[in-house]
C-alpha cells in the first residue's frame, strides 16, 4: 500500500511543478532586471536573457528543467550562479532543526495541556488553556515574534534578537539561546492546535462506555486517564502530525526571515524577490515533497496505531 | 490531585527555563556587542587596535567578483575585499591601487601607473598583468561582465598594453572623456587565480575571493554571515579593525532591533527613525548625500502630455517644498531638486527653470493648451513609503489646477516591466529614482532619442548631438557649457520633474571612530574601511 501511495505521489509532484513553473513565468519581472545597467542596450539585455535560457517558449523551458531535475541536477541560481542543490543542502539543517524542535515541543506541550484541560473540564486551568489556545491560533506569528523580540531582547536583554550564533562565539548554549524565540514562535500555532484536538478527543473518550465500565470496576481517575483514555485520545495527534508539516514549512518562511535564521525559508523569500526560478522551483518542490511525505506518514502511523483503519482500506 | 501535580511541574519547568536564561546571562552577555556600562564615563574612550564592525545585509552576496557585482550587498562586500584603481568624486581624484593616470595629448592613450609593492591577499604581487587580465575579461563578450559597455568605445574594445610591471597603457579607438572615470572604478581580479577559467561568473574561485582590499575573506555561512579579517599588507597600512562581519538580516524591523541591541554596528535609517536614534546616547546619526534624484517622469505616449504647456502647467502646479516637508520632514534630509543631474555630478547647475509653485500660471498654461478636466494615471512601486507620500501630496496639489491624478501603486517587478517599455500606456506619469554618478555622460541613455533607457519617449535631435559632443570634448570649460546647456534644455522641455535629492541617514554605534576618514558614500556605506576604528 505504501508503495502504491508513493507512486501516486509522482503525478502529483509533476502537476505541482507545472503549476509552479507557469506561475513563476507569468509573474511580472524577470531575473534579468538585476543585471540591467544604463550602459546596456536592448541587444546586450537580450543576450543575457538568451544565455539564461529565458528566450525559449515556456514549455521548452519546463521540459528542460524537468529533464535535468529528474537527473538530480537542479541547475544553477540565475542570481548568484551557484548550484541550487548546494544552496539547499547548506540551508537544510537550520530549517529542519527549527522545525523538528517546534514539532517535538508543540506535541509534548499540546498533549499535556490538552489532557489536563480535558480532565478538568470547565475549571480554571481548562478555561485558561482554552483561552490561550484560541489566542495562539489567532495571533499573527510575525506580531508575536516582534513582541517577543521587544520584551526578551530589547527590554530584558535576555536573548539575542537575530541569527543562529553570536559572531565569534561557538558554544551550544549560544545556539540554544538564539533558537529559543524562533522555536517558540514556530510552535505557538501548532501547540494551540494540538491542545484543542487532544482536549476534545479526550473529552469524547471520557464519555465512552468503556470508561464507565472501568470506573465501575474500581479504577481510579488517573488509571482510567493514562491507561485507557490516553491511548485512544492520542490517535488524532498522529493525523495532526502529518497535517502540521505544511504549516511548519510556511511558518518557517516567516519565522526565519524575522529572526534572520539561516534556513530554507529565508532562501526562499530571497529567491522569490530576485525571480531566481531554478531556486524557487527547487524550494517549492521540496516543500511539496515534505507535504506529501507528511500525509503519507500520518496515514501509515494511523494504520499502525489503529489496525481497524488498515482493514477498512 | 494529579492535575495539580501537572500544574506544579509545568510551573517548575517554566521557572527553570527562565532562571537558566537569566543566570547564564549574568556570566555571558547575550551579545558581544552590547555596549558596556556607563561606569567608565570618566575616562575618555581611546582608539584601540582590533575589534569587529558588523554590517547588516538583506541577503547573501551574489557573485563575490567585482566583474559581476550589481547589487548593493555584493558591492558593499566587494568594497572591502577588492580595492579600486582610483576614485573620481566631487573633490577630485583619490588614488587607491594606482599612483597616477595620465592621458596623452590627443586623449587616445591613458597611462596608468600602479603603486609599488602591491599584494594580493594570498601574498602574490599585484602587477600590470592583473590589470590587463581584468580589463580583457571585462571586454571579453563571453564573460558578460556588467561594465563591458564602459570599455567598448565606438563599437571596439579598449586595448591594454603592458609597458612594465607597474605601468599599463590603454589605447582608445576614439576619444571618450568618460573613460577615465570608468577606468578608475575597475577593481582588479587576480590573474594567477582566474587564468584559464571558462566562465568567470560560475567559477568556484568566487566562493573564496582573493582581492587586494583592506580586508580578506575568511568564511561565508549562507544565510548567516560573511566574515572578513584585516589584510596586514594593505597598501595603505594595516587596517585598524580586526574583522568585518556582514550579517544577513532580511527583515527591516529585525535589523533595527539588532542595531539597538548592539548586534549591528551601523545601519541606514529612515527619517521616521531619526529622532529615536538621536535621543539614544549609544548612537551617532550621520547624514550624507546619496547622489540620487527622486523624480516624476512624463510619458509622452499620452496625447495631452505631448503638449509642452500641459507638462509645464503640471510642474507649476506642484509645490516642491510641501512635498519635501511632508515626506522627508525637512530639507535637512532631502534637498529640493531643480536639475536632472544630482549635485555631485560634474557640471551640475541649478541655474535652470525652477518651476516655482504658481497656481495661476499653471491654470493659464492649461487654458492656453485648451485642456480641460485632465485625468492622469500615476504609477509607482507599492512598497515605497516615499513614493506613496509624493503621490498623495501631488494628488491634492494638482486638484487645485483641475488635474485629477489616479494613483496606481504597483508591485516592483510589474512596475519596472512597464516603465522600461516606453510604448506601454498603462500610466501617464511615474515616480522613478536614479543614481548616475559623477560623470555627466552617465545620464545620456535616459534622454537620447529612442534609447532603450529613455522611458519617457523623449526625442530631441539637438540634444542628441550635444550628448555626443560631451563625450569627445576634452576642454573642461567647453564641456561644462555643453552639459549646462543640456540641463537647461531638459528643464525647458519638462519631461522629467525633479523632486528631491535625498540624503542618506546612517546610525553608527558610538564606539566606532574614523567615520569621517572612512567617508560615507552611496551604496557601500563607507569608502575606505581601513580607516574605521573602535574606541574603548
Amino acid at each position: 500500500m505504501i508503495i502504491k501511495r508513493m507512486i501516486q505521489a509522482i503525478p502529483m509532484m509533476i502537476a505541482i511543478s507545472i503549476v509552479s513553473f507557469l506561475l513563476i513565468k507569468l509573474a511580472p519581472g524577470d531575473p534579468v532586471q538585476a543585471y540591467i545597467t544604463p550602459e546596456m542596450g536592448p541587444t546586450e539585455i537580450e543576450s543575457i536573457r538568451e544565455s539564461m535560457g529565458l528566450n525559449s517558449p515556456i514549455h521548452i523551458q519546463y521540459i528542460r528543467w524537468l529533464k535535468s531535475a529528474l537527473k538530480g541536477d537542479l541547475g544553477y541560481s540565475l542570481v548568484n550562479h551557484r548550484p541550487v542543490a548546494m544552496q539547499i543542502i547548506e540551508r537544510l539543517p537550520a530549517t529542519l532543526g527549527l522545525m523538528g524542535a517546534s514539532l517535538v515541543i508543540s506535541m509534548i506541550l499540546g498533549i499535556i495541556i490538552g489532557l489536563v484541560s480535558a480532565s478538568n473540564q470547565n475549571k480554571l486551568f481548562d478555561n485558561i488553556a482554552t483561552f490561550t489556545s484560541y489566542l495562539g491560533i489567532s495571533i499573527p506569528s510575525f506580531w508575536f515574534a516582534m513582541m517577543l523580540v521587544y520584551v526578551l531582547s530589547l527590554k530584558l536583554k535576555l536573548l539575542p534578537s537575530i541569527g543562529m550564533r553570536t559572531i565569534g562565539v561557538h558554544t551550544t548554549w549560544d545556539l540554544i539561546k538564539h533558537s529559543i524565540m524562533p522555536t517558540i514562535v514556530l510552535s505557538l500555532q501548532n501547540t494551540a492546535t494540538v491542545t484543542r484536538y487532544i482536549r476534545s478527543s479526550t473529552i469524547s473518550q471520557l464519555r465512552e462506555d468503556y470508561v464507565i465500565v472501568e470506573y465501575a470496576s474500581g479504577a481510579s481517575k488517573r488509571e482510567v486517564l493514562y491507561k485507557y483514555v490516553l491511548k485512544n485520545a492520542i490517535l488524532p495527534v498522529i493525523t495532526i502530525l502529518g497535517m502540521s508539516l505544511p504549516g511548519l514549512v510556511s511558518g518557517a518562511f516567516i519565522t526565519e526571515s524575522i529572526f534572520g535564521w539561516p534556513g530554507m525559508g529565508q532562501l526562499g523569500i530571497k529567491s522569490i524577490f530576485s525571480y531566481d526560478y531554478p531556486l524557487i522551483m527547487a524550494i517549492t518542490m521540496f516543500s511539496s515533497f515534505i507535504l506529501i511525505i507528511g500525509n503519507l506518514l500520518s496515514d501509515i502511523l494511523y494504520g499502525i496505531a489503529d489496525p481497524r483503519i488498515k482493514e477498512l482500506r | 490531585m494529579s492535575n495539580k501535580k501537572w500544574l506544579v511541574l509545568i510551573l517548575a519547568l517554566v521557572m527553570l527555563i527562565s532562571t537558566a536564561c537569566g543566570n547564564k546571562n549574568v556570566e555571558e552577555p547575550a551579545s558581544v556587542d552590547i555596549p558596556t556600562d556607563a561606569g567608565q564615563e570618566s575616562e575618555a574612550p581611546q582608539k584601540v587596535d582590533g575589534g569587529i564592525f558588523i554590517f547588516g545585509i538583506g541577503s547573501d552576496p551574489n557573485v563575490m567578483n567585482p566583474l559581476y557585482a550589481g547589487d548593493r550587498v555584493t558591492m558593499t562586500i566587494n568594497n572591502a575585499i577588492f580595492a579600486p584603481l582610483y576614485v573620481i568624486d566631487e573633490e577630485g581624484t583619490q588614488f587607491f591601487l594606482a599612483e597616477s593616470i595620465t592621458p596623452s595629448e590627443d586623449y587616445l592613450t591613458y597611462t596608468l601607473k600602479l603603486k609599488s609593492g602591491l599584494k594580493w591577499h594570498d601574498g602574490e604581487d599585484l602587477t600590470a598583468a592583473d590589470v590587463i587580465f581584468t580589463l580583457n575579461s571585462i571586454t571579453d563578450e563571453k564573460q558578460k561582465a556588467n561594465s563591458r559597455g564602459s570599455f567598448v568605445v565606438a563599437g571596439k574594445p579598449v586595448e591594454a598594453k603592458k609597458i612594465d610591471d607597474l605601468t599599463v597603457e590603454f589605447i582608445l579607438p576614439e576619444v571618450s572623456v568618460p573613460f577615465m572615470g570608468s577606468l578608475g572604478g575597475i577593481r582588479p581580479i587576480p590573474q594567477h587565480i582566474f587564468e584559464g577559467e571558462e566562465d568567470l561568473a560560475k567559477s568556484t574561485k568566487n566562493l573564496e575571493p582573493i582581492g587586494s582590499g583592506p580586508f580578506k575573506f575568511k568564511e561565508m555561512k549562507s544565510g548567516e554571515k560573511v566574515e572578513l579579517v584585516r589584510f596586514d599588507e594593505y597598501f595603505d597600512g594595516k587596517p585598524n579593525l580586526e574583522s568585518l562581519v556582514f550579517r544577513v538580516i532580511a527583515d527591516a524591523n529585525a535589523s533595527n532591533t539588532a542595531l539597538l541591541n548592539g548586534e549591528l554596528s551601523a545601519k541606514y535609517i529612515t527619517t521616521a527613525e531619526v529622532d529615536k536614534f538621536n535621543e539614544d546616547e549609544n548612537f551617532n546619526v550621520v547624514l550624507f548625500k546619496e547622489g540620487m534624484l527622486n523624480n516624476m517622469v512624463f510619458r509622452l505616449t499620452n496625447k495631452d502630455l505631448q503638449n509642452e504647456d500641459v507638462r509645464k502647467a503640471i510642474a507649476y502646479g506642484i509645490n516642491r517644498e510641501e512635498i519635501i516637508t511632508g515626506v522627508y520632514k525637512s530639507s535637512e534630509y532631502a534637498e529640493e531638486a531643480y536639475s536632472v543631474f544630482v549635485p555631485n555630478t560634474q557640471f551640475h547647475t541649478s541655474d535652470v527653470e525652477k518651476y516655482e509653485y504658481n497656481v495661476e500660471k499653471a491654470k493659464e498654461l492649461l487654458e492656453n493648451a485648451g485642456v480641460e478636466n485632465l485625468k492622469l494615471r500615476l504609477a509607482y512601486i507599492n512598497s515605497s513609503k516615499e513614493n506613496e507620500g509624493f503621490g498623495l501630496i501631488m494628488q491634492q496639489q494638482l486638484k487645485e489646477i483641475g488635474v485629477e491624478l489616479e494613483l496606481l501603486p504597483m508591485e516592483r517587478g510589474a512596475f519596472y516591466d512597464k516603465l522600461l517599455d516606453a510604448s506601454n500606456t498603462d500610466f501617464d506619469l511615474a515616480f522613478n529614482g536614479y543614481v548616475m554618478g559623477v560623470e555627466p555622460n552617465g545620464y545620456k541613455p535616459l534622454f537620447r532619442t529612442a534609447d532603450f533607457n529613455n522611458f519617457m519617449g523623449y526625442a530631441n535631435e539637438k540634444l542628441d548631438a550635444a550628448w555626443e559632443e560631451g563625450v569627445v570634448e576634452t576642454d573642461e570649460t567647453k564641456r561644462a557649457e555643453i552639459y549646462q546647456t543640456i540641463q537647461k534644455q531638459l528643464m525647458d522641455d519638462m519631461v522629467v520633474y525633479p523632486i528631491a535629492y535625498p540624503n542618506s541617514i546612517v546610525a553608527v554605534n558610538k564606539k566606532y571612530g574614523g567615520i569621517e576618514e572612512a567617508k560615507l558614500v552611496p551604496i557601500s556605506m563607507f569608502r575606505d574601511l581601513s580607516k574605521l576604528y573602535i574606541m574603548e
